[in-house]
This record gives structure tokens, C-alpha cells and sequence, in this order.
């Protein structure tokens, strides 16, 4: 179940990343291994076609990677990401990406994410390898055994 | 016959020139602060200064998206270099090193397959001092031909 406590959490950490906060990605929900985050296309995040520049999607899904190991209390750097990028947004529309972790290990995790419109079209279908290089330890220890957020003050 | 004159007429600084101004309309790319070094017909090099307000994470490392749009606009420079405008239909990314806020990155593209509909491209991003960070490999989807540039010259 998503915990808007963890939320706010999670983007107080990611608001200190200078080019996270350049692409005003938003943290929108966080379970254990399953992440939402969202960014609206403004005028600086174009392309010469009006739309969203691939390097932003890349970024968004990217970022979605890197907070989905988070929640297991991993610090982690990408290893490879593939990315195949199916439709795109225009100047003011929204991009959300939706990951989630399919292996879980000691060095490293594989996450699988999907970005979509507001309505729903698929804009990206992205496979990342993570590497883990430390532990952080504000986030070790969100959950129970039942998966569910621990009660925290 | 207008391809053949049109051939005659671009060398590489001619055809860098078309390709800047045309990117200089690439709102993203130039929130990034991408610069384009040298164009030839199949081939592009481009740089990123890594800045430490924008292109890192809170460790001062390039994140991983600035990278991805550095490699994602080479490509779609490089693919202006043959002639053509185009998509990204598929962004795979190993990352092997990073550099730091003070460091540049060079990413250097060419063209591996120029068929029909798509464009198979290698994007390889080094640092200052020549070390390997990251290999891509990315198929472009053709939109359309650029009324400037030739497919070969």
C-alpha cells in the first residue's frame, strides 16, 4: 500500500539531486519495489519537434530505477538500461513511469519500468540493471514482513 | 542531378553548421548546454560539460540521464549527418564509469546500419582523459529526409 509519508520522504532526498530537480521529476507513490513518478514536458525539456526529448523519458524511467531500489534501502547506479520508446507527449502534457522490481539481490537489481500518458498510451517499455554500492540506511528498514509500510512518527 | 550538386557543395564544416542550426532549436539540448564538435557524413562528435548545478547527482556524479541525452543526441545528430530526421525507437545503455561535476564528456556516434525505416547507430561517451564511461547502441526511426543535407557526401 502506498505510504504518502514514505512519499515525502523519498522526495525530500531526491529534491537534493540537481538534475532530477532540472526535469521536476515528482514522486507520486512508493511501496516496497514498486515506484510512480511523473514530470510534466515544460518548454526547456523539448525537442526541435515540440515534444518531449528522449534523454528526458530516458531520465524519468532512469530515475524511477534508481528510486525503486531505494526502497529496499539500496543505493544503486545503473548498469545497463534498454529502452523501447513507443509514442511521445508534446510541450505540456504529462509523463509518467511506473517501475517495478523483478530481481532483488545482493549486488545487484533488476527493475522493469513502463511510462504512459495521462491517458494511459504507453510512452516506453525500459528494462535497467542496477548496480548496488551501499546501503542507505534511512530507508533499510520500511517494511514489515507483510510487505506493508511500518507505522513511523 | 540536385543530390550530386548537393554533394559537391557540403564538407564537414558546411554540414556542421546545418546541424547547429538546426539543434539550436532543440530546447533540451540546450538546457543541457550540448555542444557539437565535428560532423561528417555518418559520424558526429558532441560534448557536455558536467556542471555541478545541473548534471549531477548530490555525489556530484553525472547522472545517468545526462549521459543517456548526451548519447541521444548524438545519435540524432549523426542521423542528420546522413540525410535524415529522426526518432529514437530503442536507447540501449552499458554504463561503465562516471565523471564528476569539472569534467567534460565526449560522446562520439556513427552510423553501423542506414537502411529504409531505420537507422542502427554505436555511441561510445568518454571523459577528458580518453577513459571508456559508456557504450550505446540505438535504432532510429526515419520521419522524414532533411532538405539540406545529402544521404551521402
Amino acid at each position: 500500500m502506498n505510504n504518502t509519508v514514505y512519499v515525502e520522504k523519498f522526495q525530500a532526498v531526491y529534491d537534493t539531486n540537481p538534475f532530477v530537480r532540472l526535469l521536476g521529476i515528482t514522486i507520486d507513490e512508493i511501496e516496497r519495489g514498486k515506484v510512480l513518478n511523473h514530470l510534466v514536458v515544460r518548454d526547456d525539456l523539448i525537442n526541435m519537434d515540440g515534444r518531449m526529448h528522449g534523454g528526458v523519458l530516458i531520465t524519468l524511467v532512469d530515475n524511477a530505477c534508481g528510486v525503486c531500489c531505494r526502497t529496499y534501502g539500496d543505493i544503486a547506479v545503473t548498469q545497463s538500461i534498454t529502452t523501447n520508446l513507443i509514442h511521445n507527449i508534446p510541450l505540456g502534457n504529462t509523463a509518467f513511469a511506473r517501475a517495478m522490481m523483478l530481481h532483488h539481490g545482493r549486488t545487484t537489481d533488476i527493475v522493469q519500468v513502463t511510462a504512459y500518458t495521462a491517458e494511459r498510451k504507453t510512452l516506453c517499455e525500459t528494462i535497467a540493471t542496477m548496480f548496488v554500492v551501499g546501503k542507505d540506511e534511512r530507508f533499510a528498514d520500511l517494511w514489515d514482513e507483510n510487505g506493508e509500510a511500518r507505522k513511523i512518527g | 542531378m540536385a543530390d550530386v550538386v548537393a554533394e559537391k557543395k557540403m564538407d564537414k564544416e558546411k554540414c556542421r553548421e546545418i546541424i547547429r542550426e538546426i539543434f539550436s532549436h532543440n530546447k533540451f539540448v540546450l538546457a543541457c548546454h550540448i555542444v557539437i564538435d565535428e560532423t561528417l557524413c555518418g559520424s558526429a562528435k558532441l560534448h557536455m560539460p558536467i556542471e555541478g548545478d545541473l548534471h549531477v547527482n548530490p555525489r556530484g556524479m553525472a547522472h545517468g540521464g545526462a549521459l543517456s541525452t548526451l548519447a541521444n543526441t548524438a545519435v540524432g545528430v549523426t542521423c542528420c549527418t546522413v540525410g535524415v530526421r529522426t526518432v529514437t525507437l530503442n536507447f540501449n545503455s552499458n554504463f561503465i564509469a562516471n565523471l564528476r561535476a569539472g569534467d567534460t564528456a565526449y560522446a562520439e556516434a556513427r552510423v553501423l546500419h542506414r537502411g529504409h525505416k531505420t537507422v542502427v547507430l554505436g555511441c561510445e561517451i568518454y571523459d577528458q582523459t580518453r577513459r571508456l564511461l559508456t557504450k550505446s547502441l540505438v535504432t532510429m526511426y526515419i520521419t522524414g529526409d532533411d532538405d539540406k543535407i545529402p544521404h551521402e557526401w
